[in-house]
């Protein structure tokens, strides 16, 4: 089969391309990187086989449009020719064939004329590029499965055979150790081994239950006896309990027989004499007391009242009691506030005294010490102070005024010194006009200057200029010139006319001369025209005479003009003409005359300036003067102003106003002693009206009570108040005293009743007692009281003797009777050693069943845990999980041990059947491409490796042979390969990308030798970008069809 | 007579723990391990709800000779209770309980008649003279190998009599062969129920004279033995006619689960195809937490993920998380991946391949018994292994099993190199 044609509709960046016709041996495809071989290659591929199905595989998606896929047109061995067209579609893609008659064919159909080959056979033996080669090197050691893998569509054989070999070995392997199998197979061995130990829980178990069974027996005996025992022991604690009730059971009996009957005694009887002794004592106390009480509170009715008159004056007592403090108070101050008045008295006429012999007290209330009076002093004050303030001002302001006026007279004085010291300067017009002067004398100087400058000139030039024939000189120059040009114009035509006799070399000699005649003639012509017109001439020279003539004129006039303003200047108009040093003295001299000018009108300006100074000087002194007569006379007015308000207000004339203001802060302390002195005259007052009134409310009781106050001072009436106080006090407290006496008296009678009643009954009560005990009296009762009790008391010790027995013995009603019988017959002693040696037997017994109950808890605890135990549960489910662990690992197992065999066979099959022809032709290849230097190559008996066979007969194994040789080698085996399997199938094309870079030019050269030899079993198209190597093809086969991509 | 009403179990294997991979869910590990326990209570509650007038238990009681101690106390117990309920108990033993395996000093209650080696017969209701009678017998040690129907004496005529025995019926049940019997045996010992035990999948062989039944294991224990488990409610009438009815006592079920890959895209679709199933698959069982083994099948695009080393491992994790938690859990014990690649093996068989070669070779190697011979000759490496032969006894290698592990060795190889050709 081979490809005639492909139509790419759309694949990776191919659009609606078509390729072909390729040719049916060998076919070269060059293209750049990039051009799109592998598109291509895949674009076949996909034609043939489908889309890849698999994410990850590249599908070249339609990147410039056009329907995915596209077709190519086949044609097969036997000539037929299809066109099988595949676009995307579902699954692998929608595939057609169409055979050349139209019919369309199914996909079946396709793969059987595909020969049934693969996509992995097209891929791995008719496709290959320069990455497969190194697979030989990798792989080396199974020969067999590469070649078979390369062969038959898997080239990954060798891997997936030992992967397939690692995973069984790591399930299982004969003498591994680690292997899943072994591993699961120890652990088995643990929990068997756990299982075995846990199945001894049975004989435990059963051991435990006939320990419990035994247990229980023993324990069921030592019960009975720890009862029996307990019995005993009970009888013996029972005697033993009863011995001392029994014993004194039988004493009292014999006690009661031997006392005095006291049958009806009263029961408590002693207590109740006690009792109704107690109450007639206490009755009888109680009269007593209710007689005296009487007896006390009628003496204290009748009793009199001292002092009872004061008792009609209780108010005022009360009000002598409440003033009696203040009274006393004042008593005491009264003198002192005499003292202090006396002493501010004093010191009140000291100050009168100091303001004067006539000031007393009457004259210091009326004077007026009012703010609106302090006020008009100030006033008075300020007024003439600043009259006599005014008064300074002004005399001060006309001595100013008069030393101003002295000083203007100075400097009026030197002014006029200054103006006569400069009279004689000139005036600023004198000074502007000889400066005019000065500036023409310098223009004038200048021009003077200048003139006599040119006629200097002008002669220097009329001296520079050829004397008299200047002008005719260059003529014959001139004419001598132009000779060379005639004679240049004469040998000219002289050259014509030998031309035209045809002389032409002395035509030749007579031109050339010629010519350089004629120019020699115009280039002496022109220059001689250039000399003509640089002369100056004889008009020139008249011209600078003419000049100089005008020059020396206008030197001429200046000079006169300068000696005319030197004489104005005032300088010697016949002397040298004064030049500019001159003029610049001149200059000078006239700026020190120009400052001149300045200070005399300085000084007239100073002087004008001193007499305005002297006359406003006068003035002022004048005005100061006036202003000093108003002030004297304002003073006066005030003090008299001052003086005759002193006597309006009656204030001691001839004070001045300060002083007036210290006679009124005097009269000010003054007046306020005075009004202390009032004050304090105004409290003694008050203080003896006070004492004065209290005496006068004691007079009155006093009288009542017979006190005489008629000599009594006040200080003996306060006291007879004390006095009628207390008296009262006391004949108030008596007389409550008595009234509640007089209340008490009835209160007494009637307790005394009381007391009396109480005092019959408890003697009745007793008497009753004493009769009801059969006594005639308290003694004989009390004696009869102690023989009753007595009694009492030891029938109440049999009762509960009695009473103890009967509880020990319980409710039997004969069991007294056999227990009294049973102490009879023993002793306390005897009881008590029985009774030792029982509880001794108890004690053992019980120790023995205590222990058998621990052992008896112990052992349904074991059994309990046994029954609860799920130890062997949880090993079961492990070894249950191991034997699943196992059961799955030896089915993995197999199946990959199976598989490895299935492979084992299907190789050795394709090894027995069709790999020794491979060998053959890849010999056969190998040779070819080595160029014999290697003969041939074979595959050892029972190997799975190759031997090549050297040209000089040694052998070598592929690992012995250089990388390129190695790859040759794997070459040749493909071409070996691709040759057999055309000889059993379809003959597919082989189509490969870039595999001689790494070959030299002659191997490669050979190699291509190769590819054009298995070009002639079948299509060989051969994907290269480099030149040489299209070079090396077109030399193996000068006829190669090349296709270009580009 | 008046109506009579049992319950038929058998096989019970107390304390007999689960087989798989289920030592991955520790989490629950204790519902696993006493689901046996638990079916059996749930046979107790049955009794007393259904007012039952006896239990039959036709042996294999517990799972081994040894007798798991903790499976002997709770079976008392649960008789214990039948006891106080006035219900009966008749039991025989097995080749996994034979008389002569321990048993610990444990007394049955009044209401148990348990069977010796030799056949007798007790009434269900000793104060009814019309009650049915029970004639049954226990294994004396597991091995019997004998047909241990014709012991069985001709029954009382005109009342109405069943026979508890764990026998094997048939030839090919899939269990071993112990007190191998015939239906015939069974329909001519004179019968009118045969009570029997040690087939794990329920069967009811005949239904009249005699009826015929197996209960099976009322609690699966590994993925071959799937599906709803328990006991037969047998209601026999006045004319001595009994009535069936099958009641699911499984406490955790076993299933197998299938799921053709055909139309999916890609694990999320499987896992997502995966849940649904499951969800539907825990209905059906009624809410019980299931225990299941996953297999994919058909062919697809996924197979090619199926095939990366730990996908499947990713895939159970996933599903576990999804499913396994919660008391009604659903944990997948194991998946079988047999789905195979998007090609078909005839066309593989056709291609001048390497595939093509090993379709070629695997069959041409099922039909040759004598490479199957050297096939098993290269796994008794394995499979006769010293000290791993014990444990795998159940699979022990013919040449059938040779057969079905070149199938998977095919499979293998297809899966391998399909993927490394870059089809």
């Amino acid at each position: 089969m081979r490809i005639e044609r492909l139509h790419v509709e759309g694949f990776g960046h191919y659009s609606d391309r078509e390729f072909g016709e390729f040719d049916k041996g060998l076919v070269l495809v060059r293209g750049d990187n990039e051009a799109g071989k592998s598109t291509l290659l895949a674009f076949t591929r996909t034609v043939l086989f489908g889309f890849p199905t698999r994410l990850g595989h590249k599908h070249y998606p339609a990147l410039r449009g056009g329907r995915h896929g596209g077709s190519i047109d086949l044609r097969l061995d036997d000539g037929r020719g299809f066109r099988a067209e595949r676009v995307e579609g579902k699954g692998r893609g929608h595939f057609q064939l169409f055979a050349e008659d139209g019919n369309v064919l199914n996909e079946e159909r396709f793969k059987a004329l595909l020969g049934n080959n693969s996509e992995q056979v097209f891929t791995s033996a008719f496709t290959f590029d320069l990455d497969d080669l190194p697979t030989i090197e990798e792989d080396g050691a199974d020969l067999g499965g590469l070649l078979y893998g390369v062969s038959m569509g898997a080239e990954r054989l060798p891997q997936v055979v030992k992967r397939i070999d690692e995973q069984a070995s790591q399930i299982f392997a004969p003498r591994g150790r680690t292997h899943r199998v072994a591993q699961a197979l120890s652990k088995l061995e643990v929990v068997e081994s756990h299982l075995r130990e846990v199945a001894d829980q049975a004989d435990q178990y059963r051991s435990l239950q006939q320990r419990q069974a035994d247990l229980a027996a023993e324990l069921g005996r030592i019960g009975e006896t720890v009862r029996q025992l307990g019995r005993q022991v009970q009888e013996r604690e029972r005697q033993q309990a009863a011995w001392k009730d029994w014993t004194q059971l039988r004493v009292l009996d014999e006690r009661l027989a031997s006392m005095e009957d006291t049958a009806g005694f009263p029961e408590d009887g002693l207590s109740r004499l006690e009792r109704a002794e107690e109450q007639a004592r206490t009755a009888q106390l109680e009269l007593d007391d209710a007689q005296r009480d009487l007896e006390e509170a009628e003496a204290a009715a009748d009793k009199p009242v001292d002092h009872a008159v004061l008792l009609q004056h209780a108010e005022g007592i009360e009000r002598l009691r409440r003033g009696r403090d203040a009274v006393e108070a004042s008593l005491r101050d009264l003198p002192k506030r005499q003292a202090e008045l006396d002493g501010i008295e004093r010191e009140l006429e000291k100050l009168l005294g100091e303001l004067g012999s006539d000031w007393d007290e009457e004259r210091l209330g009326a004077f007026d010490l009012s703010i609106r009076r302090r006020d008009a002093i100030e006033q008075w004050r300020k007024r003439i102070e600043d009259r006599r303030q005014a008064e300074r001002d002004a005399e001060r302001e006309v001595t100013r005024a008069r030393e101003a006026g002295e000083e203007a007279a100075r400097a009026q004085g030197e002014a006029a010194e200054n103006a006569e010291a400069l009279a004689d300067a000139p005036t600023r017009a004198d000074i502007e006009a000889r400066r005019d002067l000065l500036r023409q004398t310098r223009r004038t100087r200048q021009k003077y200057d200048v003139a006599n400058q040119r006629a200097h000139d002008l002669e220097a030039q009329q001296r520079g200029l050829p004397a008299g024939d200047t002008g005719e000189a260059a003529a014959p120059d001139r004419r001598m010139a132009a000779l060379p040009g005639v004679i240049g114009a004469l040998l000219l035509v002289g050259s014509m006319v030998a031309a035209g006799a045809e002389e032409m070399a002395v035509a030749l000699v007579l031109g050339v001369a010629g010519a350089v005649g004629v120019t020699v003639g115009i280039v002496t012509w022109m220059n001689g025209q250039r000399a003509a017109v640089a002369s100056p001439g004889v008009e020139e020279g008249r011209r600078l005479d003419g000049l100089i003539a005008e020059a020396r004129e206008a030197a001429g006039n200046a000079e006169q003009e300068l000696r005319t303003l030197v004489a104005r200047l005032g300088g010697d108009a016949q002397a040298t003409l004064p030049d500019d040093a001159a003029i610049d003295g001149m200059e000078a001299a006239l700026e020190r005359d120009r400052d001149r000018v300045d200070e005399r009108e300085q000084a007239d300006n100073g002087l004008r300036e001193a007499n305005r100074a002297l006359e406003r000087a006068g003035a002022k002194l004048e005005d100061a003067e006036r202003v000093l007569q108003e002030a004297h006379t304002a003073t006066s007015e005030a003090e008299q102003g001052w003086e005759a308000w002193l006597v309006s207000e009656r204030i001691p004339a001839g004070l001045a106003p300060d002083t007036a203001m210290q006679l009124i802060g005097r009269v000010e302390v003054a007046k306020a002693k005075a009004h202390e002195v009032a004050q304090t005259r105004n409290r003694v007052r008050a203080i003896e009206e006070d004492i004065a009134a209290y005496c006068e409310r004691v007079r009155a009781p006093a009288r009542e009570a017979g006190i005489d106050l008629s000599h009594a001072d006040q200080q003996a009436t306060v006291e007879v108040a004390d006095r009628l106080i207390r008296d009262f006090d006391a004949a108030r407290e008596q007389h409550r005293e008595r009234e509640e006496a007089r209340a008490r008296v009835a209160e007494r009678m009637r307790a005394q009743e009381g007391a009396e009643q109480r005092l019959t009954t408890a003697r009745r009560e007793l008497q009753g007692l004493l009769e009801a005990g059969g006594a005639e009296t308290a003694e004989d009762f009390r004696r009869r009281a102690a023989v009753h009790q007595d009694r009492h008391d030891l029938e109440a010790q049999r009762h509960e003797c009695d009473l103890r027995l009967r509880q020990i013995c319980g409710p039997d009603p004969d069991a007294l009777a056999e227990l009294e019988e049973a102490l009879e017959a023993t002793s306390l002693e005897a009881i008590e050693e029985d009774l030792e040696r029982l509880r001794e037997e108890v004690d053992a017994a019980t120790e023995r069943r205590e222990a058998l109950l621990t052992e008896q808890g112990h052992v349904e605890s074991e059994l309990s845990r046994l029954h609860d135990d799920t130890t062997a549960s949880q090993a079961r489910a492990e070894r249950a999980a191991l034997v699943s662990e196992l059961d799955a690992a030896a089915a993995e197992w197999g199946s990959l041990t199976v598989a490895r065999q299935l492979l084992r066979r299907v190789r050795e099959r394709y090894e027995q059947e069709r790999q020794p022809a491979v060998i053959q032709h890849a010999s056969e290849f190998f040779r070819t491409i080595t160029g014999g230097r290697y003969e041939r190559l074979f595959q050892p008996l029972g190997e799975s490796t190759l031997t090549v066979v050297d040209h000089d007969g040694s052998q070598k194994t592929p690992e012995e042979l250089s990388r390129g040789t190695r790859e040759q080698l794997y070459l040749a085996l493909r071409f070996g390969a691709v040759t057999e399997a055309t000889r059993h199938t379809e003959r597919l094309p082989v189509i490969v990308d870039e595999v001689l870079v790494n070959f030299d030019p002659d191997r490669a050269l050979r190699a291509a030798e190769g590819f054009a030899q298995l070009a002639q079993e079948t299509q060989v198209i051969v994907f290269t970008c480099h030149p040489w190597v299209a070079e090396v093809f077109q030399e193996a086969q000068p006829n190669l069809q090349t296709i270009s991509l580009d | 007579m008046r109506s009579y009403r049992f319950i038929h179990a058998a096989d019970l294997h107390l304390d007999s723990p689960f087989r798989g991979m289920v030592e991955d869910a520790p989490q629950f590990a204790s519902t696993l391990r006493d689901a046996t326990f638990d079916t059996y209570e749930a046979i107790i509650e049955l009794c007393i709800a259904e007012r039952a007038d006896a239990l039959l238990v036709a042996g294999d009681i517990y799972d081994g000779a040894d007798r798991s101690l903790r499976a002997q106390l709770r079976f008392i117990e649960g008789l214990r209770r039948l006891d106080e309920a006035g219900i009966r108990a008749f039991i025989c033993h097995g080749n996994h309980d034979p008389l002569d395996g321990w048993e610990a000093q444990l007394t049955f209650p009044g209401n148990v008649v348990q069977f010796g080696s030799s056949v007798s017969a007790e009434p269900v209701n000793t104060s009814d003279p019309g009650s049915p009678l029970v004639y049954g017998m226990s294994y004396p040690t597991r091995e019997v190998r004998e047909n241990l129907v014709p012991l069985f004496p001709q029954p009382e005529p005109g009342r109405f009599c069943i026979g508890l025995l764990h026998a094997n019926v048939g030839a090919n049940t899939g269990h071993e062969p112990y007190a191998p019997c015939s239906l015939a045996d069974l329909e001519q010992s004179g019968m009118d129920y045969w009570a029997l035990g040690h087939v794990h999948t329920r069967a009811v062989l005949r239904d009249r004279h005699p009826t015929v039944v197996y209960p099976g294991n009322p609690q699966g224990r590994h993925v071959n033995e799937a599906g709803a488990r328990g006991v037969y409610v047998v209601d026999v009438d006045g004319q001595g006619a009994p009535r069936l009815e099958f009641r699911a006592v499984d406490r955790v079920r076993w299933e197998r689960v299938s799921l053709a890959i055909d139309e999916l895209e890609n694990e999320q679709d499987l896992l997502d195809a995966a849940e649904r199933r499951l969800l539907e698959t825990r209905d059906d069982a009624g809410g019980r937490p299931l225990v299941y083994r996953l297999r994919l099948d058909g062919r697809g695009a996924l197979h090619a993920s199926l095939s990366r080393d730990g996908f499947l491992r990713d895939v159970q994790d996933q599903l576990n998380d999804r499913l396994a938690n919660g008391n009604a859990f659903a944990f997948c014990e194991r998946i079988d991946d047999e789905t195979s690649p998007d090609v078909d093996r005839e066309e593989l068989r056709a291609s001048q391949d390497l595939l093509g070669d090993i379709v070629r070779m695997a069959d041409d190697l099922v039909e040759d018994e004598e490479a199957l011979e050297e096939l098993r000759g290269e796994l008794r490496v394995l499979f006769e292994h010293q000290r791993a032969r014990r444990y795998l006894s159940d699979r022990a290698v013919d040449q059938d099993d040779v057969r079905a592990f070149l199938r998977e060795a095919e499979r293998l190889l297809v899966d391998e190199l399909y993927d490394a050709g870059g089809r």
